[in-house]
């Protein structure tokens, strides 16, 4: 556990610091989108001054970095909020989304995933198999735009199509907005899920455990349902921890398509407005909250697994 | 059941596909249509269009005999550009694909041969790291602030294109690499490697004239794969405005394009271009499965 918190903090550091450089690398002072563009040298140079911009870069860059490690991600260039401020705003929406998305998709992909092992080579399998196929490979942010002219032009009124409700103002329009986003940002991991299920469970045949029960003259159903899905659920539940990074990328496409005020968006915009301090905060943020979903699934996974569970108490 | 050996490629009796003495599925047969609709229109489509740039019909006029995909919003035929887009997109597929084979081959047939020792644990490490940044997000981050123009690393000019194509690469490689030490591992238990190593051949030899020849069916099948990811990327990409610039058309550009003017019932400015990445998409899908299952009977 010790050396994945180490290596988590080894890849946060190398992530802060290409970010940091990359920004001053870039063309173009932030400084002129606060004064604007036909402000006086003298007025850019003080503006400079005030965001430290003018001090040498290994000075900048250290400064920078101590400040983050007290958790002080600075300020907002752009609204003069503190970062820490507007990440807290940004982020509930993204994990939310993220969250209603897998409860949605994943008990669809174990139930589809272990009906078609189940039913090997029958239409129904072929049909689960074609579906999931196709849902990893259809591009999201495509499926999402034609879902916005689906329920924007030709059914409006069904499902808004665009923009965020809070809970607080109105609890159904709220579960109403967060339909189509989540269904679009999760519709590929239900493909991947099932057919990790699915192949796995078809593969545990030839495991001796299920020979066995096999021996014990245990019921097909018995050894479907303990043996062979409980075994089954281990793989899946790696794949669905690679998945939640896979999601993230796409929450940042599907946020911006679908008008939805996460993480994703306040990315793309803080890069547009050459905002760099809430640009790092929020690349930041979802590069931690990415390791975080990785740590947990190995907890899961430890759990689910007596074998390593062992491993884990011992370390 | 007969099968035909036979490095040629033939119906088999019962009417099935037969490659090398293995049989085809449907499915792989959809894919190679898929994946050559796509080429054929990113290689051919260019040449014989009208001008993706220039205004040839009304704005926003649906598919007809002289637009088959329709005009967007400018006037412009919609399949020049659908297809000037599809050019770029196997461009950038092709390449950091390649790329990524390249600094992955070898070194993952490296951390294979040394299996345990510090290359292995050098090269794997390294490759770790790069597989823990989620790289969409990275690169969206790279992409937008290094800007959209081309920049200068040192005293090379690396261009919009070129950035996305490192990116991509650079996400390919540990998956690249991975299936090559894999495969490595597998390889070096056969005999015909301890023959070579008694009669005296040396470690590089083996190395660069056995392994990375050997390695390279499985890699092929998960550079498929990539392809697919690298379509994708690269579509995502232009469609949140930080990819290939305007006014090259590219395929996510065209969609960001068209999200505007939807409410306008302007279906098609939408449909066909995704239309395309779906092609592309499910035809790299199938026949990276296809390639997977002629392996994996070859192997049994």
């Amino acid at each position: 556990m010790l050396r994945r918190a180490a290596a988590m903090a080894v890849v946060l550091l190398i992530v802060l610091t290409l970010v940091f450089f990359l920004m001053r690398m870039a063309p173009g002072s932030p400084a002129y989108l606060i004064v604007g563009a036909d402000a006086s040298p003298a007025e850019i140079a003080s503006v400079e001054r005030e965001l430290g911009l003018d001090k040498p870069l290994m000075v900048q860059y250290a400064t920078e970095l101590g400040r983050i490690l007290t958790g002080d991600l600075g300020e907002s260039i752009f609204t003069g909020d503190t970062v820490s401020h507007e990440l807290m705003l940004r982020l509930p929406i993204t994990l939310e989304l993220t969250m209603v998305s897998l409860l949605f998709w994943i008990p669809l992909a174990l139930i589809a995933g272990r009906v078609a092992a189940a039913r090997r080579d029958t239409p129904l399998d072929a049909t689960v198999r074609i579906i999931g196929n196709l849902s990893i490979a259809v591009p999201s942010f495509w499926l999402g735009a034609l879902l916005v002219l689906l329920f924007g032009l030709y059914l409006p009124g069904v499902l808004p199509s665009s923009g965020w409700v809070g809970l607080a103002e109105d609890p159904m329009g709220h579960l109403r907005s967060l339909v189509l986003p989540a269904f679009v940002l999760g519709l590929g991991t239900f493909g991947v899920t099932a057919n990790t299920l699915r192949v796995s469970m078809i593969e545990s045949v030839r495991t001796d455990y299920v020979r066995f029960g096999h021996a014990m003259g245990l019921p097909e159903r018995r050894i479907n349902r303990s043996l062979a899905f409980r075994n089954s659920l281990l793989p899946t539940t790696a794949v669905v921890g690679q998945l939640v990074g896979v999601m993230l990328s796409g929450s940042v496409l599907i946020e911006n398509l679908f008008n939805l005020p996460g993480m994703g968006r306040l990315l793309v915009d803080s890069i547009r407005r050459q905002d760099y301090p809430l640009a790092v905060g929020a690349t930041l943020s979802l590069a931690v909250f990415f390791l975080l979903a990785n740590l947990i699934v190995d907890i899961l996974y430890a759990a689910l697994n007596p074998r390593v569970r062992q491993k884990f108490a011992g370390t | 059941m007969t099968t035909i050996t036979s490095t040629r490629v033939r119906v088999g009796p019962r009417r099935r596909l037969v490659v090398k003495g293995r049989h085809v599925k449907g499915m792989t047969v959809i894919g190679v249509a898929l994946v050559s609709c796509y080429l054929l229109l990113a290689i051919f489509g260019p040449m014989f269009t009208v001008d993706p740039l220039q205004r040839t019909g009304d704005p926003l006029a649906g598919p007809s005999a002289a637009h088959w995909f329709g005009t967007d919003h400018l006037g412009r035929d919609l399949f020049s550009r659908v297809a000037a887009g599809a050019r770029v997109s196997v461009l950038v597929a092709v390449i950091s694909v390649g790329i990524g084979l390249v600094f992955a081959l070898p070194l993952g047939v490296c951390a294979g041969y040394f299996a345990g020792r510090w290359p292995d644990e050098l090269i794997m490490r390294v490759f770790e790291a790069i597989q823990t940044v989620p790289l969409f997000v990275f690169a969206m981050v790279v992409l937008g602030i290094t800007g959209v123009s081309s920049f200068h690393l040192g005293p090379i000019e690396v261009s919009a294109a070129g950035k996305i194509i490192l990116l991509i690469a650079i996400a390919a490689t540990p998956y690249f690499a991975r299936v090559a030490r894999a495969a490595t591992l597998a390889e070096i238990q056969e005999d015909y490697i301890s023959a070579l190593r008694l009669l005296g051949v040396s470690r590089r030899r083996v190395i660069m004239d056995e392994l990375m020849v050997n390695v390279l069916p499985p890699v092929i099948v998960q550079s498929c794969l990539w392809m697919a990811v690298a379509v994708f990327a690269e579509g995502a990409l232009g469609f949140l405005g930080v990819g290939v610039q305007p006014p090259t058309p590219t395929l996510g550009g065209v969609i960001a394009d068209a999200t505007r003017y939807m409410m306008a019932g302007a279906w098609w400015y939408c449909v066909m271009p995704g239309l395309v990445l779906l092609v592309a998409t499910v035809g790299f899908g199938l026949l990276g499965d296809g390639a997977n299952d002629l392996l994996d009977r070859g192997e049994r």
